[in-house]
């Protein structure tokens, strides 16, 4: 029963993608050889995480997605 | 060298603090980007409902955009995986 609320809220999450289907989604404007706007965002891992404190050091791979409880 | 894997939704990090702990049982960093800006400045985000769109940007060491997967093909990691593998073998 504990995967009931998640089972429900990825129902609720998959409606609203099955919406977002209905307009195309959006490009980016970025293209290869540009460079990445930087940001610092709360992170699950606790705190604040900014790109640069990794650009330069590590190669990054950013993954944008649409909500929690969706897929890859 | 290991390449450092950031996850971004618009989501709140509670719901990612839970989806991550509980659901997927990861350790990568999922990042909240609740207030939309980021999403805004990478132009993946889908003003309709206020998420990001599935787009992943690998980025060299050299600081700039070395890969871009947008839509479906985003959801394959490969693409990503052998721009990795591109950049480590510069």
């Amino acid at each position: 029963m504990r995967r009931l609320p998640a089972l429900l809220l990825s129902v609720a999450v998959s409606g609203m993608l099955s919406a977002s289907a209905q307009t195309p989604a959006p490009k980016t404007h970025l293209k290869v050889g540009d460079k990445p706007p930087d940001f610092t965002l709360p992170a699950t891992t606790g705190g604040n995480i900014s790109l640069s404190q990794y650009l330069g050091k590590k190669i990054v791979v950013l993954a944008f997605y649409p909500a929690a409880f969706s897929g890859g | 060298m290991e390449a450092q894997v950031l996850g971004i939704s618009t989501d709140s990090r509670a719901a990612l603090q839970h989806w991550a702990k509980e659901v997927l049982k990861t350790s990568i960093p999922l990042l909240s980007d609740f207030m939309r800006k980021v999403s805004a400045s990478y132009g993946v985000l889908n003003e309709a409902n206020g998420t990001a769109a599935r787009t992943t940007f690998v980025i060299g060491l050299d600081g700039r955009i070395e890969h871009i997967e947008e839509g479906s093909a985003a959801i394959d990691p490969l693409g990503a995986a052998a721009a990795c593998e591109r950049i480590r073998k510069k």
